[in-house]
């Protein structure tokens, strides 16, 4: 039960990261797009 | 065994000991800013990957052939010069004006470390004998640590000792001339270790005799693990083009986090090989050591996303967690090859491991940096990819071992 717990915890961890790097990842490009139609 | 050659034993330990001590200062500090140097000197995230990949490459695939030429030769002090030599090629960092030089040379150094490997391995591993393994490599490994930390402090000093905030070409090229120092002090001291004992050959007893045996399923396996874990472990150099690309960092601090990384890589590389010994003794098994391998994937899976975020937090818990995964690159992953491999095929097995993994760390880097040019979530993702197919390869890897331990029982 313990095992599931923590395997459970990771998954939950691994997701999360991914979420926020992609929205970071999707803000670094739309700031760049800005950045560039403002040249 | 008497007292002498014992003596003589534990001086060439110490000497080694030393020698190590000023190489990592050398080339683990040099290591702590090669990326922001170079993107200093204009290159992108693609060619830092490449240049990183195709060092660590060469510096892995190299040591099969030094390693066969070595032993072969016997001119193993020769190799040891030579590669030692080699590594006037950080401190002549402070020449490179232009990054393709600069590539030159981070290269050359990675060469000179697998020119020596082998060669200086065989010396150290005759001398370990009169002391008792473990703890001659061990107090190897402790001088190593204290460079690996000592290295990237001076640079981080250095950059942080200059007024200017944003750093030049010329505060990077004052560092590297710094080298200089410890370089000849290195030299010294091969030069006194091989004065003392000039034949290290006579401190080893009589050889035990060969048994003719072949390279298990296990083995092949354990490698396809290895290189799978290898390949989505983030090189150091794309962190640090990283953290100065977006501003993370100052310039002084990357070299700084990196020698937190090899802190935390000492003690890390104390802990897991312990665990590694614990598990062996636990389940009266030799190839149970291997089930604590999971760690290395379920860890570093993380270190993408934590390392090529925006956050300082999420920054610091990545390099304390690079490190943690390095110790265990450094300590059970090279130590389990000796545990998976017959005596006679040793030197073929760590050939083949030393080769899967270069090509490993080469084509991760190399990936990693193009993506990164486009998308940082698709280096991301792709690096937890090659961890999760490593997870994968850990249970097919166990069940073998479970089997293997069973036929032998």
């Amino acid at each position: 039960m313990k095992k599931f717990v923590w395997v459970f915890v990771w998954f939950v961890g691994i997701a999360l990261l991914a979420v926020i790097t992609y929205s970071q990842d999707v803000q670094i490009k739309e700031s760049g797009s800005q950045e560039a139609s403002l040249k | 065994m008497n007292a002498d050659s014992r003596k003589k034993a534990f001086n060439l330990i110490i000497l080694f000991g030393l020698v190590s001590l000023f190489g990592d200062i050398i080339y683990e500090g040099a290591r702590s800013v090669n990326g922001p140097y170079l993107k200093t000197l204009g290159a992108n995230a693609a060619l830092v990957g490449l240049i990183a990949g195709l060092g660590e490459f060469l510096g892995y695939g190299i040591r099969f052939i030094s390693g066969y030429f070595s032993d072969k030769t016997r001119a193993y002090w020769v190799f040891t010069f030579f590669g030692y030599a080699m590594l006037c090629s950080v401190p002549l960092m402070a020449l490179a004006g232009v990054w393709q030089l600069a590539a030159l040379f981070i290269v050359m150094e990675r060469l000179g470390k697998a020119v020596r490997s082998p060669a200086r391995d065989t010396i150290v591993s005759q001398a370990v004998k009169q002391v008792g393994t473990g703890f001659g490599f061990a107090l190897i490994e402790v001088l190593d640590q204290v460079g690996a930390v000592v290295g990237p402090l001076i640079f981080s000093g250095l950059l942080f000792l200059s007024q200017v905030k944003l750093k030049t070409v010329n505060d990077y090229q004052f560092g590297y001339s710094f080298y200089w120092l410890p370089f000849f002090l290195l030299l010294i001291c091969v030069y006194v270790a091989y004065r003392k004992v000039p034949n290290p050959a006579e401190l080893e007893g009589l050889p035990a005799a060969p048994k003719p045996d072949k390279l298990s399923k296990v083995f092949w396996t354990y490698n396809l693990f290895t290189f799978l874990s290898t390949a989505g472990y983030v090189n150091f150099i794309l962190m640090g083009y990283h953290f100065k690309a977006k501003g993370l960092l100052t310039d002084p601090q990357i070299p700084f986090f990196y020698a937190i990384a090899m802190a935390v890589d000492a003690v890390a590389a104390l802990i897991i090989g312990k665990t590694y010994d614990v598990f062996k003794e636990k389940k009266k098994n030799e190839l149970a050591g291997l089930y604590v391998l999971i760690f290395i994937p379920v860890a570093s899976i993380f270190i993408p996303f934590l390392a090529f975020s925006l956050n300082y937090g999420m920054i610091v818990v990545s390099v304390i967690l690079w490190g943690a995964v390095m110790g265990a690159h450094e300590t059970i992953m090279r130590s389990a090859i000796a545990d998976i491999t017959p005596l006679k095929k040793r030197g073929t097995g760590y050939g083949i491991f030393n080769v899967s993994y270069g090509v490993a760390v080469f084509i991760g880097t190399a990936l990693f940096g193009l993506l990164y040019d486009h998308s940082i979530f698709a280096a991301s993702l792709c690096a937890a990819g090659f961890q999760a197919a490593a997870i994968a390869v850990f249970f097919i890897l166990k069940s073998q071992a479970i089997k293997e331990a069973f036929h032998h029982a």
